[in-house]
């Protein structure tokens, strides 16, 4: 029998080159596959089925495509700076850090005590209205209703059915408008201040009317508050809104 | 060198311990601020803006961060949290001066170009002119790929997004800024 040294001198005098490759064996097997084997061949046996079956797993078909994708993909590595070299040589060459943007000095320094300071704080960013202000709100969404609805009827000179009690309780400055022209009307509408608007409805009118028109008065209807009083056009847009359903409903 | 901070799990578990609830959240603020800062920043343009923006937004994590529910990684959930926060600056900006996102995003041109070191021909000025060109979520998009180097996968986190659909507004923010550029 020849012996592996026999071998070894025949393959060196074949090809030195051959003989030179280490036999290592390059591939792997899972960890424990050659103990699990025998019980696996052994049940296959048993159930019945060939080793060499043409099954395979339920399902495995369907899901073949998305798993070859989500692999590709996860061997694609995402490499952010790689694309924008390939996307824009000129964006890519920016040097860092790419923007023009300073910082006051120390602000990274002071902000944990500046940001804890606000969180313990948390009122301090809430911006209050007063009771006045909520009034004021209310009563001059009111006040414009009944005047815009008063600009209305004078605009389409439709009578109404006045009560004696209700005329001799107006106030004169609207006894004084209904014999005012549109114009005039108008010019007087806009020089009402906040205040006057509040006046008038502390004068006449109570909490129940407050009540009852502010029930009226769907909040998300009216205009933001900050656009209410600082924005002119948000007001107009209001009043026009108002006129169009009083008309439509006359 | 780079200051080391703790894992977000430990920052987690420190904030939600009330013995050590504000050394957690100490923590966190100056493990991510200046990301989050830089994040902000480059969306409202004005440092006292950004700031505003910063600080409001880490008041909801103060408030929000015990409901947590650790199904993204805390850095995703921060940004998601800047950028909600950045465009509700912009809306609100946009209702106080009642124009349109579009003049809000020329006025944030004009703003730029007032800055005092601001030089239009330096192209790092350029390069924040042509950002405002853009849509805001297109800019943001921009801002986390190009600034941050974010994988799409976190992106699609942040902004609720497919991949596919932020790959391509990417590529077009490219190419309109690099336009921008090249004709300004």
């Amino acid at each position: 029998m020849e012996n592996r040294n026999d071998i070894l001198n025949e393959l060196n005098e074949l090809s030195p080159l051959l003989a030179g490759i280490s036999r290592e064996p390059l591939f792997t097997v899972p960890d424990g596959y050659f103990d699990q084997l025998p019980f696996e061949i052994l049940s296959a046996v048993h159930s019945g089925n060939s080793l060499n079956s043409a099954s395979v797993p339920e399902g495995y078909f369907e899901t073949l495509a998305d798993n070859i994708m989500a692999r590709i993909r996860a061997g694609e590595k995402d490499d952010p700076v790689k694309e924008i070299s390939e996307l824009s040589p000129l964006l890519s060459g920016i040097q860092q850090p790419k923007h023009p943007y300073t910082v006051p000095a120390a602000y990274f320094e002071t902000l944990e005590n500046n940001i804890k300071g606000s969180v313990h704080q948390p009122a301090a960013r809430v911006v209050s209205l007063t009771r006045f202000s909520r009034v004021a709100r209310y009563a001059a969404a009111a006040m414009i209703t009944g005047l815009a609805c008063f600009g209305v009827y004078r605009y389409t000179q439709k009578p109404a059915t006045i009560n004696a009690v209700t005329v001799a309780t107006l106030d004169p400055s609207i006894e004084k408008g209904k014999n005012m022209s549109e114009q005039q009307f108008n010019e007087a509408l806009s020089s009402l201040s906040e205040e006057d608007i509040a006046r008038y409805i502390e004068k006449t009118g109570d909490e129940t009317d407050l009540a009852a028109l502010a029930s009226n008065v769907e909040e998300n209807t009216l205009p933001n508050q900050d656009d209410y009083f600082t924005d002119e056009q948000a007001l107009e847009k209001y009043i026009s809104e108002i006129e169009q359903k009083n008309t439509l409903s006359n | 060198m780079a200051q080391a901070f703790p894992d977000d799990k430990e920052l987690l578990y420190q904030f939600r311990d009330p013995s050590t609830k504000e050394r957690g959240f100490t923590a966190i603020i100056r493990k991510y601020q200046e990301k989050l800062y830089w994040h902000i920043r480059r969306m409202v343009v004005d440092h006292e803006d950004a700031n505003d923006v910063l600080q409001n937004m880490f008041i909801k994590v103060w408030n929000g961060l015990e409901n947590f529910r650790e199904e993204s990684q805390l850095f995703t959930w921060l940004y998601r949290i800047a950028t909600n926060e950045s465009l509700s600056f912009l809306e609100q900006q946009k209702k106080r001066s009642a124009v349109s996102m579009n003049d809000v995003e020329n006025g944030l041109s004009s703003r730029l170009k007032a800055d005092k070191d601001f030089d239009s021909n330096k192209i790092e000025w350029k390069l924040q002119l042509a950002m405002q060109q853009l849509p805001e979520k297109q800019r943001i998009v921009f801002n986390l790929r190009y600034y941050d180097e974010m994988p799409y996968e976190e992106m699609s986190r942040v902004l609720e997004t497919s991949q596919g659909a932020l790959k391509a507004s990417y590529h077009h923010a490219v190419k309109k800024i690099e336009d921008f550029i090249l004709n300004h």
